[in-house]
C-alpha cells in the first residue's frame, strides 16, 4: 500500500478520534442567534436568497452542500437551516402558485390577481439580524 | 503481505466511526444549477479583432440527503452551447460525524478557494477566471477518490478552524507538459496500457475569524503525474488564500505555485490575483482585479488589470462587465485587452 494512502488513512482515523471524543471543540455552542449566524455568512460569497424560494425539505439538501462550501461547523448549518425553514415556501404557496400557473397558462387569471393572492405573497423575513459587516442580499 | 499494527488501528477505527446505525428519513432530492451567456470582444486595437456569444455554462445540479447522514450530488456541465458535456462531480457523501464529512466519488478539488467555491459566474464577481487559474490550477479541477471536510469551532464567537484532505488518481500527462492537459484522469489509466499505482494526495487547513470578517488558509497537494508506466515525477502545487470583509468592502487574494519536476530542471510556474469590491447598495457592485501568472520561459507571463462592474438584477440574476488590460513581458506584448460581458441565473 503507498505512502499517500497509508498518510490519509491515518489522517481519516485520527480526525475521526479526534472529533467523536467527548468535550471536543466541537460540543462548544455559539452564542450567536440563527439569524445572526445566517446574516454574516451566506453573503460572504453570493447574494442571499429569499427563504421563500424552496420549500422546506428543499433547504435541507442546499444546506449540506453550501456547508461544505462555506466549510460550517455543524451548529451554524443547523442555525442557518432553521431560519431558512421558518421562511421557508409552504406547500400550499406551491401548490397556489402551480394552480395559478396553470390557469395563466390556460387564459385565466392575470398578473394582477396572482399579486394580490394572500397564498402567493412573498414572506419577509421578519426577524431582525445584528447588522452585517458585508453586503447582504 | 504483513500489516504493521498503527496501520491495522486506523482502517479498524475507520471501520467502526461508520457502523453506525442510520434511521430512516424522507429522501429530499432536487434539481438545481446555473447558465449565463456570454459576450467577448478579445483583442481591442488588433487587426484581428474577436467579438463572438459564448454559453459557456448551462450546468444542472442534483443532490439530496437520501437519508439521515447520507447525501449524494452530481453536476452535469453543458458548457459552450454542448460542445463540451462531462460529469464535474457526483459523490455520495457521509455526514453522521460532528466537524467531519466523507466524500467519495468525483469531486471538485478543494485547493484553496477559487476552484471549488468561486468559481460558479453566479458567485465569481468577475465574468472570468483569474490569471493562473487555468494553466497552473486548472480550474475546475475535479478528481477521482476520498475527500473528508470539516469545520471546528475556536470559541463561541463565531472563529473555527477548517480542513479538508483528499486522496485522488491525481493528474497525469507528459514529462513538462500543461497542468491544464493533465485533467480528467478519471480512470488512471495509463496511455501504453495498464493503470498506474501512485495516488496523489492534498489538504488544506485554514482558520477563519468570522466576525471579524477575516480568513487565512495553506493548501498543498503532490502527487505523480508522469503517464508513464515505470517512472515518476512529481507535480506538487502549494497555495494560500485569504479575504477581509468589512461591511461593503470585500478584498481577497490567492496564489498557488506549482513544481513540476522533469528529467531535466524543474519548472516552476506561479499564479494569483488580488480583488476589492465594494457593494454600493442592494444592486450595485463595482470590482477590480490584478492577476498574473509566471510561467517557465517569458512568452507565456502575463498581469491582467481589470475593472468590472456587477449589476444584481434580482437575487438569482446578475450581469457582469469587465475591462481587462492584459500586459506581457518585453518582446511578447501584444494587442490583446478585452472586454468581457455575462448575463448568469442560478436556478
Amino acid at each position: 500500500m503507498s505512502k499517500q494512502i497509508r498518510m490519509f488513512g491515518v489522517a481519516v482515523a485520527s480526525a475521526v478520534v479526534i472529533l467523536t471524543m467527548p468535550g471536543s471543540v466541537q460540543a462548544q455552542r455559539s452564542g450567536r442567534s440563527d439569524v445572526n449566524i445566517w446574516a454574516q455568512t451566506c453573503a460572504n460569497c453570493h447574494t442571499n436568497q429569499p427563504r421563500s424560494k424552496y420549500e422546506s425539505v428543499k433547504w435541507e439538501p442546499i444546506m449540506v452542500h453550501m456547508q461544505l462550501a462555506a466549510r460550517l461547523t455543524d451548529d451554524e448549518a443547523q442555525a442557518i437551516l432553521r431560519y431558512l425553514k421558518r421562511g421557508a415556501r409552504s406547500e400550499d404557496q406551491a401548490a397556489a402558485s402551480e394552480a395559478q400557473a396553470e390557469s395563466i397558462d390556460s387564459g385565466g387569471a392575470s398578473d394582477g390577481m396572482r399579486a394580490k393572492d394572500p397564498a402567493i405573497r412573498k414572506s419577509k423575513p421578519t426577524e431582525k439580524a445584528t447588522p452585517p459587516r458585508r453586503p447582504g442580499g | 503481505m504483513r500489516r504493521r499494527p498503527a496501520e491495522f488501528l486506523a482502517w479498524a477505527l475507520i471501520a467502526a466511526s461508520m457502523a453506525i446505525p442510520m434511521s430512516t428519513a424522507a429522501q429530499s432530492l432536487m434539481v438545481t444549477g446555473y447558465a449565463d451567456l456570454e459576450v467577448f470582444v478579445n483583442k481591442i486595437g488588433s487587426d484581428n479583432k474577436e467579438f463572438y456569444f459564448d454559453n459557456h455554462h448551462f450546468n444542472i445540479i442534483a443532490m439530496g440527503t437520501i437519508s439521515e447522514n447520507m447525501f449524494v450530488a452530481a453536476e452535469v456541465e453543458y458548457e459552450h452551447g454542448g460542445a463540451e458535456i462531462k460529469l464535474e462531480y457526483g459523490y455520495l457523501g457521509y455526514t453522521g460525524i460532528d466537524g467531519l464529512k466523507i466524500m467519495v466519488g468525483k469531486f471538485i478539488v478543494p485547493f484553496g478557494r477559487f476552484n471549488r467555491d468561486l468559481h460558479p459566474t453566479w458567485i465569481n464577481k468577475m465574468p472570468d477566471r483569474p490569471n493562473g487559474f487555468k494553466d497552473i490550477l486548472p480550474q475546475t479541477y475535479s478528481d477521482v477518490g476520498f475527500w473528508i471536510t470539516g469545520a471546528a469551532a475556536a470559541g463561541t464567537s463565531g472563529n473555527r478552524f477548517v480542513y479538508d484532505a483528499w486522496l485522488t488518481n491525481g493528474l497525469m500527462g507528459d514529462e513538462a507538459g500543461g497542468i491544464r492537459g493533465m485533467r480528467d484522469n478519471d480512470r488512471e489509466k495509463i496511455s501504453g496500457g495498464g493503470r498506474d499505482d501512485n495516488k496523489t494526495v492534498g489538504a488544506r487547513v485554514g482558520f477563519e475569524f468570522a466576525p471579524a470578517g477575516f480568513d487565512i488558509a495553506v493548501s498543498v497537494q503532490t502527487g505523480n503525474y508522469l503517464d508513464d508506466a515505470v517512472e515518476n515525477l512529481t507535480l506538487t502545487l502549494l497555495g494560500a488564500d485569504a479575504a477581509y470583509r468589512y461591511n461593503d468592502l470585500e478584498v481577497r487574494g490567492e496564489i498557488v505555485r506549482a513544481t513540476q519536476e522533469t528529467f531535466a530542471d524543474d519548472l516552476n510556474k506561479t499564479g494569483g490575483y488580488v480583488q476589492a469590491a465594494y457593494r454600493v447598495g442592494p444592486k450595485v457592485e463595482p470590482v477590480v482585479r490584478w492577476s498574473a501568472r509566471q510561467m517557465p520561459g517569458e512568452s507565456a507571463d502575463q498581469s491582467r488589470f481589470s475593472f468590472g462592474l456587477n449589476v444584481f438584477v434580482t437575487p438569482s440574476s446578475s450581469v457582469r462587465i469587465a475591462y481587462h488590460i492584459n500586459t506581457e513581458e518585453d518582446g511578447f506584448k501584444k494587442e490583446n485587452d478585452s472586454i468581457a460581458l455575462q448575463w448568469n441565473v442560478v436556478f
